[in-house]
């Protein structure tokens, strides 16, 4: 019987094993992922991310840069409002997110608030170019939801683009 | 993009962050496997 591969708590318990040497596990956040990769608020999770065929150069420090490979990464955990935020109307929980709710589809340049979260995360360089962040959100929650919201990581060649 | 989100640049502030709040966060550079292994 061929054995299953390993999940996520077998890798996380390799990593502790193989960094023990150097480093010592210091906190640690389960969470897990909601419904169809949603954040808990409902809105689909990751659309901005760069197509999975790019998603490695985005991520990572391009060749013949120091650490070459490695990447910048950006970790955050974040508390949701989830009651306050459901007690708005799905329009205006659009509005906030800059995309629809049940098909994520992104609302159209001329209706789009400068204030929403597609508007203020997606970021240009000094061209104009688009400067490409590879976004992960896993949830985590307590049943009296006063403990709930998503751990971001972001990865990136450079600290810029995240700052 | 974090700066963006609390009204660097031009003043408007992502709304999300009037529902949801950064509670920790640091940055990390992470070396490549074979560096790590030097």
């Amino acid at each position: 019987m061929a054995m299953p591969q390993p999940g996520i708590f077998d890798l996380g318990r390799l990593a502790v094993a193989e960094l023990s040497g150097v480093a010592v596990l210091a906190s640690e956040q389960t969470c897990f992922v909601y419904r169809a990769s949603q954040d808990l608020t409902g809105f689909e999770d990751g659309t901005e991310n760069p197509p999975v065929d790019e998603a490695l150069s985005a991520a990572t420090i391009e060749p013949g840069r120091p650490c070459a490979g490695g990447s910048v990464a950006l970790l955050q955990r974040w508390v949701h409002d989830l009651d306050g935020f459901g007690v708005l109307e799905v329009g205006e929980q659009e509005q906030i997110m800059g995309r629809t709710l049940a098909e994520s589809i992104e609302l159209d340049e001329e209706v789009q608030p400068a204030t929403s979260h597609v508007s203020r995360v997606v970021i240009e360089d000094d061209e104009g170019e688009e400067m490409e962040v590879f976004r992960r959100s896993t949830s985590f929650r307590s049943v009296g939801c006063r403990n709930t919201g998503c751990s971001l990581l972001g990865s990136a060649p450079t600290g810029h683009a995240c700052n | 993009m974090l700066e963006r989100m609390v009204g660097g640049g031009d003043g408007e502030r992502d709304r999300l962050t009037e529902f949801s709040v950064a509670t920790s966060g640091a940055w990390y550079v992470t070396p490549p496997v074979d560096l790590l292994g030097a």
